[in-house]
């Protein structure tokens, strides 16, 4: 009985996502391409995960590719968001004994997370969060929302349109409204 | 202007989700405009208080989805200066008409000096803010205007100021935070009653033998804590250190626990210290230990790890530089089968300490080490047989032979881990797989 109660739980479910990571399953990107990726990878997707459980695993393994047929899952893009998932399957889960939502919004992004969402071609960049939202992989639209949110930090507003090709749509005088009305954050510090 | 706000606002999200579905454009691809609203407020949602104004003018639909994310604000000294230079009033109305939904207001970082407005920045945000819910706040020298009416909403308080009248913590029902220098906050000074029942978090500056009857009166009526923070200072015997730790253990909830032990004089018995607690407190889940010792006079183990059974997280990192006589041994941890996360000082040990770790922590994740020179290669080859390690960082003060090739080979044999961070004096290093 005593070693009943210091069994591990977790312990036969990481070692059934490992055994399920091995079983590779295709993913086809709306331009066409198929790659392959592990199933406990690929399942980081809602999307995927769903459409796993509904044909079930063997049917997914032995027959034709899943389709994403978004526009936004170009082949460049599919291929890195297989790069961020196959990093990612066996990540420890939120422990919400020690971290909350907050918390985890709060982090900062990992070193290696950093250097895989800073892309230069910035039209990929946003395929990718485009195509991470489309999929449902919240962990991965995360990354790029704080990457995103990292660069606008500090500049002004012609910067960031600059920088994401925004169109400015308002006119000169409703601008200048909403600089009136947020005078507070140009007082001086 | 408030009022003339609200319509606009109104205004501008039916206009704009009438002009979307009569005509759909099509967006270049490297154009932030391509993301619809939903996702746009995402991504915005990652944006601190002060960048959404900033930002607010960028672009309609900024200005349609970047406020919408903000459920909790954080007022500090920088946010008071700020509005201070402009009318208050109208300010703060424009800002809650922007940010509807706030639920939570921290104002804990508000510095006394600010102090005087207070009562009247609450008070405007506890008009405006229909969904407010909780209030964080020190306690200042005026908050006795604003506690009785604020006072229901608060749920976290940090004691700051060393004369405040703490019988204002009576107005705080639902209080499950508090912070405080001594223990002598939490009573009334005149009737010795305690003002603060069923907390969830406590943080205690300082603890002395002579606060025993009081950590008795608190503890008896806080059975509820979960996490516990405390500092606590001893000049004496044995006894008085088993004492305390008998009324800690009390605390069967606690999960996580912050001990400081600053011991001058005695012989104190670390094993029965941590026994005590192991034994009764058997949810703890983390357990951080900062230990200074001066005694010199009695070796130290940890063997009493062994009964924290559910131990996920465990910190001995900061033990003083003092506090020599300590053995430190790997081997009790063998029974908290749950460890995942562990951070060791090894600044002096000998590193063999770290022979057989895949035995002893067969589920570590997460792996800091605090080392200089005695961390070499076969320090290493220890490590990579760590079976479930993900993470592992060193802190290095000063330098050691190690080299990238060594690191890069670590990552290579070891099962799982991806990476290796190094804190050296001024910067850090990363290796990933």
């Amino acid at each position: 009985m005593a070693d009943n109660a210091d069994h591990i739980d977790g312990d036969d479910n990481e070692d059934v996502r490992a055994q399920q990571n091995l079983i590779k399953i295709k993913l086809k990107s709306s331009e066409g391409g198929i790659y392959e990726c592990g199933l406990t990878a690929a399942k980081m997707s809602d999307l995927v995960k769903n459409m796993v459980e509904s044909l079930g695993t063997d049917a997914v393994v032995t027959t034709e590719p899943i389709i994403l047929g978004n526009e936004a899952v170009t082949d460049a893009a599919l291929k890195k968001i297989i790069e961020w998932v196959e990093f990612h399957w066996d990540d420890p889960p939120v422990d919400h004994d020690f971290e909350d939502e907050k918390d985890r919004r709060n982090e900062e992004l990992s070193h290696w997370d950093k250097q895989f969402i800073d892309v230069d071609d910035q039209a990929l960049l946003f395929d990718v969060i485009a195509a991470a939202n489309y999929m449902d992989i919240k962990g991965l639209v995360e990354v790029g929302a704080k990457h995103i949110c990292s660069k606008i930090r500090g500049k002004s507003c012609q910067e960031v349109r600059e920088m994401l090709k925004i169109t400015n749509d308002f006119t000169a005088e409703e601008e200048d409204a909403i600089h009136k009305e947020n005078a507070w954050i140009y007082a001086k510090d | 202007m408030a009022q003339q706000l609200t319509q606009m606002m109104a205004s501008l999200e039916t206009t704009d989700g009438c002009e979307d579905r009569q005509q759909p454009k099509i967006y270049a691809k490297n154009s932030m405009d391509r993301f619809g609203d939903d996702l746009c407020e995402l991504l915005l949602s990652y944006l601190s208080f002060e960048d959404r104004f900033q930002c607010e003018s960028v672009s309609k639909q900024f200005r349609r989805t970047v406020f919408g994310s903000v459920v909790d604000i954080e007022i500090n000294d920088r946010f008071m200066r700020q509005i201070l230079n402009t009318t208050i009033a109208e300010t703060l109305a424009t800002i809650t008409i922007k940010c509807p939904k706030i639920e939570t207001i921290d104002c804990r970082g508000i510095r006394a000096e600010y102090g005087e407005h207070i009562p009247e920045v609450l008070a405007i945000f506890q008009d405006n803010c229909h969904n407010l819910r909780e209030i964080y706040c020190n306690l200042w020298q005026n908050s006795g205007q604003t506690m009785p009416t604020i006072g229901p909403l608060v749920t976290r308080i940090n004691v700051i100021d060393d004369n405040i009248d703490t019988q204002l913590l009576t107005h705080c029902h639902r209080l499950s935070q508090l912070k405080v220098d001594g223990l002598d906050d939490v009573f009334d000074t005149t009737s010795g009653q305690l003002l603060t029942k069923n907390l969830q978090k406590f943080e205690l500056n300082s603890c002395l033998n002579s606060d025993y009857h009081q950590l008795s009166a608190f503890v008896a009526h806080n059975l509820s804590l979960i996490c516990l923070d405390i500092s606590y200072y001893t000049y004496e015997t044995h006894d008085s250190l088993t004492e305390m730790c008998g009324q800690l253990s009390r605390l069967t909830q606690l999960r996580d626990l912050y001990l400081v032990l600053e011991v001058i004089g005695g012989q104190y018995s670390l094993t029965d210290v941590l026994r005590t607690i192991g034994v009764n407190c058997k949810q703890l889940k983390r357990l951080s230990l900062y230990i200074y010792d001066s005694t010199r006079s009695k070796r130290q183990t940890l063997d009493s790890l062994r009964y924290y059974r559910q131990l996920k997280q465990l910190r001995l990192t900061q033990f003083h530089v003092i506090f020599a006589q300590i053995d430190l041994s790997l081997d009790p941890l063998s029974d908290c089968k749950r460890l995942t996360h562990l951070e060791i000082n090894l600044i002096g040990k000998d590193v063999k300490v770290l022979i057989d770790c895949h035995k002893h922590c067969p589920r570590l994740q997460y792996l800091w080490i605090d080392g200089n020179e005695n961390i070499d290669t076969e320090c290493l080859s220890h490590l990579s047989r760590l079976p479930a390690l993900q993470t592992l960082v060193f802190r290095f003060i000063g330098s050691n032979d190690l080299s990238d090739i060594d690191f890069n080979d670590l990552l290579s044999r070891s099962p799982k881990l991806k990476t290796i961070e190094i804190h050296g004096n001024n910067e850090k290093k990363f290796y990933s797989i």
